[in-house]
């Protein structure tokens, strides 16, 4: 159970880097506007975002070993 | 009222057979019960596999709010809405902290409802009813915002001439009777439906924009000309409001009520894992489409406030109309999906509400000795009694979409420490849980009534801070009153 614990609360650390990545409170306001199509703070927030998303489905699938019997 | 839209006969006509189509699930649903057992009726047998799984998980998650109030609220604050993309990961995330040793648990102590979990590991009867009084005002306030905007779709197909209490009447009915024939087999299936629904018409109105309304890249484009403001980065506060709002909805909604239900219901654990994977996904599709049709939406059509711009899906699917068959053929697949994204949101509630009722209401307290037959037969009488009711209530309130989102975070928060925390941590003891419920509780509700943000906070974020923070000095300080259920007694 420690083990699992452990191992979980490594990959939610790894969660919430991704999530406060995705927060752009560090964009500097004179760069705002800056980037293709829509501003560049937006993107990062977007790339963050599909980076959250593979680390969650890379944590689904690793699969709990001792769970996984029904 | 949502804005009349200009369909043709056969349109109506598709939505016509749509609903007839989920009695017909409903029908034979009911062929497939195996027992009158409550597992059976509220969770479907437990076995649910991956492709209907994911699809339910996903139709739950995405209610009317995604459609209406995400677009709407896109469209008033802009760009920091990006956020609730982060959140709708985020859920799948809170569930991989506890759904699966939850689903094997339940698979050993039989649970049906949400409660029962708690009853398991936290022998509290305090804390067994206050956490059964906080489900069903979640679960209440869940159905209340899916009638009110059933009420205004129904107004809008029909350009007016329905008023929207019928609407909500005729939809409810149909409902109400798909789901006592077949309980959680009519709910999921018809959920499923709706998940494919929604999905194929988010990428088809994408391509639509491209094709017929201008394209994407100018639509952006002129975005940026006509309002810059709602470009900007978040400010130091609203940054925070951002990280809160992913906790808020990230937690929050990994412990719906009716989510739980298919945690138990999945027909093993590997499905349960691939399902969520799944879910982790889907989101880029889905979110993203909402989102940039609330963005461009905001150029579009300029000067809606307030609760007017949850209409902007449904000015959007007027202009998708002009541009020809495809598009008629879009907003109708689109109006299907959103009637079934209400009516799949606004059963499972009721049914995870009925559940509750029969299980932990009505046996333990009513009729302990009542069978199966008789715990479920009592549910369905209280979710026809509540939902006549709720659609009284739906007439007379006066809400935003969001607020009413909101608003059931704010509680539903609370319940999350006894899930995520009481799974994994094995000597947690129930008055730590019940301390730290009141406490969050206490918060949310006194900073939601006052309509405060402190630091740009959410007063559930808050509330959920108190909560863990009692819990763990509670935890530490008071000396142990009675032996741990936890790990060593069941918990894997």
């Amino acid at each position: 159970m420690s083990q699992h614990l452990k191992s979980r609360g490594r990959w939610l650390l790894l969660v919430l880097i991704t999530v406060f990545i995705g927060v752009p409170w560090y964009w500097p306001e004179d760069r705002a506007l800056a980037g293709w199509l829509i501003p560049a703070w937006a993107w990062v927030a977007l790339g963050a975002a599909w980076l959250l998303s593979m680390l969650v489905v890379w944590g689904a699938m690793r699969g709990w070993p001792d769970e996984d019997a029904d | 009222m949502m804005q009349a839209l200009p369909l043709a006969p056969w349109s109506l006509g598709f939505v016509v057979v749509y609903l007839l189509s989920l009695l017909a699930i409903g029908w034979f649903a009911r062929s497939r019960r195996r027992d009158g057992t409550l597992g059976d009726y509220y969770l479907g047998g437990r076995t649910m596999g991956l492709w209907v799984l994911m699809l339910t998980l996903f139709a739950t998650q995405y209610s009317g709010n995604a459609l209406f109030g995400f677009t709407g609220q896109a469209y008033r604050v802009g760009f920091t809405w990006l956020s609730i993309l982060h959140s709708m990961i985020a859920v799948v995330a809170g569930y991989l902290l506890f759904a699966p040793q939850l689903h094997r648990l339940s698979k050993q102590q039989q649970f049906v409802t949400p409660s029962d979990y708690i009853d398991f590991r936290f022998p509290s009867r305090t804390l067994g009813v206050v956490v059964v009084l906080c489900l069903s005002v979640v679960l209440i306030n869940y159905v209340l915002a899916q009638l009110k905007v059933m009420g205004h779709v129904v107004e809008g197909l029909s350009g007016g001439r329905v008023d929207a209490v019928w609407g909500v009447v005729t939809l409810a009915l149909i409902m109400l009777v798909y789901s006592s024939l077949g309980g959680l087999r009519s709910v999921a299936w018809t959920d499923a439906l709706q998940g494919a629904m929604m999905l194929a018409g988010f990428v088809l109105i994408a391509v639509i924009v491209q094709r017929d309304m201008g394209g994407w890249v100018p639509a952006f484009t002129e975005l940026r000309e006509v309002a810059p403001a709602k470009l900007q980065p978040p400010s130091g506060r609203a940054a925070i409001t951002w990280f809160s709002t992913v906790i808020l909805i990230g937690v929050g909604a990994s412990v719906y009520p009716q989510a739980i239900q298919r945690i138990y219901a999945a027909r093993s654990a590997a499905t349960l894992q691939k399902s969520l994977a799944g879910m982790a996904i889907l989101p880029l599709f889905a979110v993203v489409v909402v989102l940039a049709l609330g963005f461009v939406a905001i150029a579009r059509y300029p000067g809606l406030e307030g609760s007017a711009a949850d209409q902007v899906m449904a000015l959007i699917m007027r202009d998708v109309l002009a541009t020809g068959w495809l598009g008629h053929a879009v907003v109708t697949l689109l109006l299907g999906a959103i009637l079934a994204a209400l009516m799949s949101t606004a059963d499972s509630a009721l049914l995870a509400l009925s559940s509750i009722f029969a299980k932990d209401v009505y046996r333990k307290y009513l009729r302990p000795d009542a069978s199966d037959s008789a715990c479920t037969r009592a549910g369905q009488w209280l979710a026809w009694g509540v939902l006549g009711t709720l659609i009284w209530i739906s007439t007379l309130e006066d809400l935003t979409l969001y607020r009413l989102f909101v608003l059931k975070f704010e509680i539903l928060l609370q319940i999350a420490p006894a899930f995520y925390l009481g799974i994994n941590f094995t000597s947690l003891q129930s008055r730590s849980i019940l301390l730290g419920l009141c406490a969050g509780l206490t918060t949310a509700i006194v900073g939601w009534s006052a309509g405060v943000m402190p630091l740009g906070l959410h007063p559930g974020t808050l509330g959920l801070m108190a909560n863990v923070l009692v819990v763990a000095v509670s935890h530490y300080i008071l000396p142990p009153a009675q032996p741990a259920v936890g790990l060593d007694q069941g918990l894997p």
